[in-house]
């Protein structure tokens, strides 16, 4: 039931946010520490890809004629974020101190990661509810 | 996944920052002081913060928060202030004030208490993520 695609994807996504959310709490720690360099969590790419070969490793492969078409097959997607994620640390230091966290990069970086992961949250929250739906409960 | 480890190393954040702020109260609460244990006026104190690293599985180390490793002093030399009437004056006539400047202080107040700021919105942010995830298990 929670093997398809979007659920997957949805697991990875949400595990990889939760990540980059923890690496932006160490940087707002660390903002008064001198030295410290500034860490960062990519991985839509690497998401981005893990659909794409997902898709293409498909066994019921329907013909995707136009970039447009939705490829309906099943993702052989993992679920764990781990696989998607890379740190990276770094940045150019802009202080004295050789630190290199921008408090206005880490804010906006805050918001953006708690807004995505909570659209995240709502839409698997949505999914279970079509579920519930289907098994007649309420 | 450690669901806490934000609110966690925000925390550290905020008990770094506060430490800061305990330092800087005391430099500006001492910044006359011109006696002190040791002789001479009192010094300058600067926390020294470092990346904080804990425990993580398998005995591995991994980077989590902050922490004020040890309070520093300044050596800078004191502020001479000419005050013969003193009675901590030296023979020439001036007193040795603290070298603690009051525009820096009040300036690394802010700093600190921005710093504090920030990482209180991160637990505000934690919490909210945490109450998404909790709507997974249905209304």
């Amino acid at each position: 039931m929670f093997r398809d695609e979007v659920w997957m994807a949805g697991k990875m996504s949400a595990g990889a946010l939760a990540a980059r959310f923890e690496a932006v709490a160490e940087n707002l720690a660390n903002i008064n520490t001198p030295g410290y360099e500034r860490k960062e969590v990519v991985f839509e790419e690497a998401l981005k890809a893990a659909i794409d070969e997902g898709n293409a490793a498909g066994r019921l492969r329907l013909a995707v004629t136009d970039e447009k078409h939705i490829s309906p097959c099943r993702a052989d997607l993992d679920g764990d974020p781990q696989s998607v994620i890379r740190e990276i640390a770094g940045g150019d230091p802009y202080r004295l101190d050789g630190n290199t966290v921008d408090p206005e990069i880490e804010m906006a970086k805050l918001a953006e990661t708690r807004m995505a992961y909570t659209a995240q949250m709502r839409l698997m929250s949505k999914r279970v509810g079509l579920l519930k739906t289907s098994m007649g409960g309420k | 996944m450690r669901v806490f480890k934000p609110v966690d190393i925000a925390g550290s954040g905020l008990t770094a920052h506060r430490a800061m702020l305990d330092v800087i109260s005391e430099n500006l609460a001492n910044a006359n002081t011109t006696r002190t244990e040791d002789g001479g006026p009192y010094r300058r104190k600067v926390p020294l913060f470092e990346e904080r690293l804990v425990e993580a599985e398998k005995g591995r180390m991994e980077s989590g928060g902050v922490i004020v490793k040890e309070i520093g002093v300044d050596d800078a030399p004191p502020r001479m202030v000419y005050d013969p009437g003193h009675p901590d004056a030296n023979e020439e006539g001036y007193v040795a004030y603290p070298n603690v400047s009051v525009i820096r202080e009040m300036a690394d107040m802010m700093a600190a208490s921005r710093a504090y700021e920030a990482n209180l919105e991160v637990v505000e942010s934690a919490k909210a993520m945490w109450e998404a995830a909790t709507e997974l298990l249905g209304r």
